[in-house]
């Protein structure tokens, strides 16, 4: 079945009550026992152990992303978080990608460096910084392809095979590509980690997280994490992102082409210094791009002349663009790391993974190409 | 602007001053965007203004101000469930090579977070009865017990905390308290020094049995220290439900104590039933609990819990087969009235030396009271007695 089939059509079946196609908004806590004797036999007793419309919706994404199953939770960091507390204890040690999400590089020097685990942050885009990091206590590589906001990749094969190896977990973070451009799991990857907040709800009306593993055990140790902690997606956002998912694949597609229109825009303009865009034949891993996925996604990034003062002036000349630090969704949505998302990032720390002073992030929308062009060309004049 | 642009930014409505809506709006957006660089920098836009909708929301912080002042503090941080709240504030407070003390009369999943999954990330506990005060003592002296968490009235065998007494000690030991308040609600205990209170908000507050919810309240300085975490965990609550439970806030002052009322009529008339051997709610003059419980708190909730007697487990699950209005679930809190066999949902963690000492038996019944009419209530209570073990 196509993937564009399987994104309308996963997870859901008619409602057996009422008919409804859609999954009803189970907007209860509780759901009753036919007898004590028959506890659970329909599968459900407490919202927070298990919902139908959450289930609906992991359900789907375990299809799209072809893995065993999947859990959700209220965000993407609280996704992370239930990936980290299932795979790890005190006195193991996880390579972490050294570009990633500065909400992933917080949760673990803040929260699980107080626990007694021991992270290495590394270029993942190099397969032997990765094989050097390896220590006798390592259980966990998590990377971030493309990575958030430096579009680095990591080659999820080769980080994959390492893992694999030492027999221990790789975990990648698909938001920025989603499972219709990139299936980190047919590649060797163990686990899957969304922030559904970007392409899969694509509205910017909701918060959400989601992690699909390709092992059935490794499921069941995160459904007791999701659990215990509490840390669930509530139905209502999750009836919202069902919906999201059935335009995924053509929201991605005009988004991708919107975005390698502007890129080739960016590309010719005297006052940009340089454009990063995978689907551009001068980024650094073009190859790789085309070898691991079949499109380039929606996110670019390119840098002003004139450092911190012309990024700042460009921010406030845009109209169109909403001057906001999500992505993924239909509005365009632009951002300078290093007065915004990055700037509680030292200097040198943000220098050395790539985040200039005149870096400005886009996170290209649904709007008219044309538009776009127009608002940034004028814009760029004022500078 | 071409169409295709413009079904992204459609025309924004602004309501003339002055013109406002009386309730105010859900606030679904996850970006809140401002017009400048400058203007998101002011300090202004730092300490009140909206970035994001995991970090804050104003629906959301409508909720945290509103559960806060009912708790007679001045801020809270909401969370996607009650269990994700008392995950914070442990999580907040404690690291590797501390201890945490718990009760064995706690709620089943807090047990379970606390024995399952800390010991792997180096963090030690002691269970301990709530009665066993030299342990409590001997515990909160331990150079390496950081943190207190504790109920009142249990989940869910309804013993009363010293509340008092326990943070008093608690706090000449340098330790945290943290107080699951869900079941005396956001009215009771405020008047204590309790560090932080906990409430799973899909109970008494929600009300309606739709939505799943958790606060961490606090003084505003202690709950500043908790908020990273907070967004590190991305443990938010949806905007939708925070409009829930401020909607169903409105009415909890009716409905706590309508639950209240109906609970004591409960309660009163189980005591009198040959075919009950104790019954446990904190507002019967004979409950062990009771003269604590009125020092301690304005009304005892919905909530009653009893021992059928001579019951086994079979005779105790067709007791609460045969119930017709309430129904067999978890949960409690809501509108309806509600039942479960206290052993299978709520002690199977526990061994058995421990149910005993939690006072959970085979034929323990947990009744989680509406506000429907009592009549109705007590005549289905009747009627399944007799149903199980004949007529009088």
């Amino acid at each position: 079945m196509g993937f564009t089939t399987k994104q309308v059509h996963a997870g859901v079946t008619p409602d057996p009550v009422s008919g409804s196609i859609l999954t009803p908004v189970y907007q209860s806590t509780t759901f009753v026992q036919e007898s004590v004797d028959k506890y659970l036999s329909k599968g459900f007793s407490y919202s927070r152990s298990g919902n139908p419309t959450v289930r609906a919706l992991e359900k789907k994404l375990a299809v799209l992303e072809n893995g065993a199953d999947c859990t959700c939770y209220s965000t993407g960091m609280a996704a992370v978080q239930a990936v980290l507390q299932a795979t790890l204890s005190a006195g193991d040690h996880a390579i972490v990608s050294d570009v990633a999400y500065g909400g992933t590089y917080r949760l673990c020097t803040k929260i699980y460096a107080r626990y007694g685990v021991q992270f290495t942050f590394v270029d993942t885009s190099d397969v032997g910084a990765v094989r050097g990091a390896l220590r006798d206590n390592t259980r966990l590589i998590l990377t971030e392809t493309p990575a958030n906001p430096t579009l680095k990749l990591t080659d999820i094969r080769a980080v994959s095979d390492v893992a694999r190896e030492r027999g221990i977990l790789h975990a990648v973070d698909n938001t920025f590509l989603t499972p219709y451009y990139q299936r980190p799991l047919e590649l060797g990857a163990n686990i899957v980690i969304h922030s559904t907040t970007k392409y899969f709800d694509g509205h910017n009306a909701t918060v959400g997280g989601a992690v699909v593993v390709g092992d059935a055990a490794l499921d069941e140790r995160l459904r007791f994490v999701q659990n215990a902690t509490g840390v669930i997606m509530s139905p209502w956002v999750a009836w919202l992102t069902l919906q999201g998912c059935k335009t995924l694949s053509i929201r991605m597609e005009r988004q991708s082409a919107n975005a390698m229109a502007i890129a080739e825009f960016l590309a010719s303009h005297p006052k940009v210094e340089r454009v990063t865009y995978p689907g551009l034949e001068t980024f650094d891993q073009h190859e790789l791009a085309k070898r691991q996925a079949t499109g380039f996604g929606a996110m670019l990034w390119f840098e002003v002349k004139g450092g911190v003062a012309a990024g700042k002036r460009l921010m406030d000349s845009v109209r169109l663009c909403t001057l906001a630090e999500n992505l993924g969704s239909v509005e365009t949505l632009i951002t300078h790391p290093v007065t915004m998302t990055h700037a509680d990032v030292e200097e040198a720390e943000r220098k050395r993974v790539g985040i200039t002073d005149g870096l400005v992030r886009l996170s290209v929308g649904l709007e008219d190409a044309e538009d776009l062009i127009a608002d940034l060309s004028q814009a760029l004049e004022r500078i | 602007m071409k169409k295709e642009t413009r079904v992204s930014h459609p025309p924004a409505v602004r309501p003339p001053p002055g013109n406002r809506s009386l309730v105010e709006p859900i606030y679904r957006s996850v970006k809140f965007t401002f017009p400048s660089i400058e203007a998101s920098l002011t300090p202004e836009a730092k300490e009140l203004g909206f970035d994001y909708t995991r970090d804050s929301n104003p629906t959301t912080r409508s909720l945290e101000l509103l559960a806060a002042e009912l708790q007679d503090r001045d801020d809270a941080i909401c969370t996607a469930t009650g269990m994700a709240a008392i995950w914070l504030a442990i999580l907040g407070n404690i690291r590797s090579g501390e201890r945490i003390l718990l009760f064995l009369e706690s709620y089943r999943p807090t047990r379970v977070a606390v024995r399952r999954m800390l010991p792997r990330f180096g963090v030690t506990h002691a269970l301990v009865s709530l009665r066993d005060t030299e342990a409590i003592e001997r515990e909160l002296a331990r150079e390496d017990t950081k943190l207190l968490l504790f109920e009142s009235p249990t989940n869910p065998m309804l013993q009363v905390a010293d509340i008092a007494w326990l943070v008093e000690r608690a706090h000449a030991n340098g330790v945290v308290t943290v107080l699951d308040n869900t079941f005396a609600g956001l009215h009771n205990h405020g008047g204590y020094d309790v560090d932080y209170y906990v409430h799973s908000l899909t109970k008494y507050a929600g009300g309606h049995g739709d939505a799943l919810g958790g606060i961490v309240i606090g003084e505003r300085k202690k709950i500043k220290a908790l908020r990273p975490q907070a967004v590190n965990l991305g443990a938010c609550m949806d905007p939708d439900v925070a409009f829930l439970m401020l909607r169903g806030l409105k009415t909890y002052y009716l409905r706590y104590e309508r639950h209240s009322q109906n609970a004591q009529a409960i309660a009163e008339f189980l005591a009198g039933r040959p075919e009950v051997e104790r019954v446990y709610y904190p507002g019967l003059a004979s409950d062990p609990n009771h003269a604590l419980a009125r020092r301690q708190m304005r009304d005892f909730g919905g909530v009653v819990t009893f021992d059928l007697k001579g019951a086994d487990r079979a005779k105790t699950w067709a007791f609460i087969d045969a119930l017709e209005i309430f129904a067999t679930t978890a949960s409690l809190g809501s509108t309806e009235s509600l039942v479960c066999p206290v052993q299978l949902y709520l002690g199977r963690d526990l061994s058995s030396e421990e149910q005993r000492a939690a006072g959970i038996g085979e034929s323990t019944v947990r009744l989680a009271v509406g506000i429907e009419h009592v009549d109705d209530l007590i005549a289905d209570l009747t009627q399944a007695f007799a149903k199980t073990f004949g007529p009088l």
